[in-house]
């Protein structure tokens, strides 16, 4: 076996290659930038430089057309995997524009998720822990968005974790943290992964902000986690706030085959006794994804325990009915029957 | 999808996580401007059903075979097999691995690892998974990347980036679009 690459061998030899990727990503730019210029004078060589870079950046971020953005972002990230990670760091540490920060952190995790080097995180993570600015602290956390966060944080001690995060003053620093988990959940891992399903579960257990903490258990995937945490779904089940159980029911909805048993009678309970519509929606959505085609006696059982809510049980009935083989079907054709 | 449709499949999705499976963009998985598509549908675009990309650029044991996707997933590897350049039986004829699962029964593979020490189930974005190499049912070294919905393999994602035999697969080229 070999521990290193032809390729490996050859970045070794060349430390500055990440510049020849910077020239080759302005070089692209260039027949775009000259047939839209017109009668503007033609382009000029400058240096390549990241703070030439930065600078580009920071006015993109303000002026900048939303595909002029987005194409900056991603040439800091495309140049960012092969840079001396020194300069780039030093950049996390002091900026002070939140746009800026956001840029500069998903250049980072990107770099972080290339080099499979988690440590390079530390800075971001600090600044989105105890920066003195919301603004700041919400930018730091967003640029963690779309890698394997959880997973990262685990690498760097847990020192700071989205649990502690979600417990900052700042709603946008809450909202951010969600819109993390929700995303990794779903784009980074497809729902499949244990971790972060049962870190999304601690992290809205842990909210003192219950609408952060709803859309964290309805939006993210329950298929892996284990028993311990179905076990604290069903005790939020008692909660005082309605939109928290209602979220925990669907939540539960989600839960691994062998805890749908005892789910389920948690859910048909939930629907006898809370008398909250939401609630008793989510309860019957939850019973008839945990049941599927055999949810069916389940549902029927339950119609005119709260006689406004028998329409709903109709339209799963006839949802189910239709045999489709996939969650997202059945409740797309659940939502078109109930309209 | 008509706009009703959309509009229901966004009210599904808003009352809960219900596992839509999305279009993912592949690069190619060497570092190195001489690797290029040397089968598609067909082995050798001629020869019997394939429907996946074979890609290579000559080398074994020496470059690294690089995750496809554009973006961080999570790679789950499948080893246990002997380095080999020329084939083995090792796991059903796919050799050293790797999986990402995506929705709906969508997952995309990556098969024939040369394994070295960047072996093994990570979470990364175009990182080095192993080396080019040849373990499993392979007559040479190369990359062989499908895309497969409850394990049948589909063609849509090459071909709607014209990924043809010829291809330069070098890794910052995008190849294929993969669903996930």
């Amino acid at each position: 076996m070999s521990p290193h690459s032809r390729e490996g061998m050859t970045r070794m030899n060349r430390p500055s290659r990440w510049r020849v990727a910077l020239l080759a990503s302005a070089a692209w730019l260039l027949p775009v930038t000259a047939s839209a210029a017109g009668n503007e004078p033609p382009l000029r060589a400058t240096t390549c430089s990241f703070t030439g870079m930065l600078d580009e950046l920071r006015a993109a971020l303000k002026t900048g057309s939303p595909a002029y953005r987005k194409y900056v972002k991603e040439r800091l990230k495309m140049a960012a995997r092969v840079m001396p990670a020194e300069e780039l760091l030093a950049a996390v540490q002091r900026e002070r524009d939140p746009d800026v920060l956001e840029a500069l952190g998903g250049a980072v995790a990107g770099k972080a998720s290339f080099s499979e080097d988690a440590s390079l995180l530390q800075p971001l993570l600090a600044r989105a822990a105890s920066d003195s600015d919301p603004a700041l602290r919400a930018a730091a956390v967003r640029g963690l968005k779309g890698i394997g966060s959880v997973d990262a944080m685990g690498k760097n001690g847990n020192v700071v974790t989205y649990e502690q995060l979600i417990r900052d003053s700042a709603p946008e620093v809450r909202q951010a943290v969600v819109e993390n988990l929700v995303h990794e959940n779903a784009k980074v891992y497809f729902g499949h992964d244990q971790t972060v399903s049962e870190t999304a579960v601690a992290t809205a257990l842990a909210s003192r902000d219950p609408e952060a903490a709803a859309k964290l258990l309805s939006e993210v995937s329950m298929e892996q986690v284990g028993h311990e945490t179905v076990e604290k779904l069903r005790g939020n089940l008692r909660t005082d706030h309605p939109g928290l159980r209602a979220a925990s029911a669907t939540a539960l909805g989600g839960v691994p085959g062998a805890e749908a048993a005892s789910t389920r009678r948690s859910l048909v309970d939930l629907y006898r006794t809370d008398k909250d519509p939401a609630v008793r929606k989510a309860a019957l959505q939850g019973i008839a994804r945990l049941g599927m085609g055999g949810a069916s006696t389940t549902l029927e059982s339950l119609r005119g325990v709260a006689p406004g809510m028998d329409a709903e049980i109709d339209a799963w009935q006839s949802a189910l009915r239709l045999g489709l083989q996939e969650w997202h079907l059945v409740l797309r054709e659940k939502e078109r029957i109930r309209e | 999808m008509n706009a009703k449709k959309m509009m229901y499949a966004a009210a599904a999705l808003v009352a809960g996580w219900a596992g839509v499976a999305v279009s993912a963009t592949a690069k190619g998985p060497i570092c190195d401007t001489t690797a290029y598509v040397n089968s598609t549908t067909y082995y050798s675009c001629s020869g019997s059903s394939h429907t996946a990309l074979d890609i290579g650029n000559g080398s074994c044991n020496e470059w690294n075979h690089r995750g496809m996707l554009a973006g961080s997933y999570y790679y789950k590897y499948y080893g246990g097999c002997a380095g080999a350049c020329y084939g083995s039986t090792c796991n059903g004829g796919a050799g050293n691995y790797y999986v990402v699962t995506g929705a709906n029964g969508w997952d995309f593979r990556q098969l024939h690892f040369y394994a070295n020490v960047s072996s093994g189930s990570k979470t990364c974005d175009g990182c080095a998974l192993g080396l080019v190499g040849g373990t499993g049912q392979a007559t040479g070294p190369h990359v062989h990347a499908d895309n497969r919905q409850y394990a049948t393999r589909k063609s849509a994602w090459y071909t709607s980036k014209g990924t043809t035999c010829g291809t330069n697969a070098y890794c910052g080229n995008i190849i294929g679009a993969p669903t996930l």
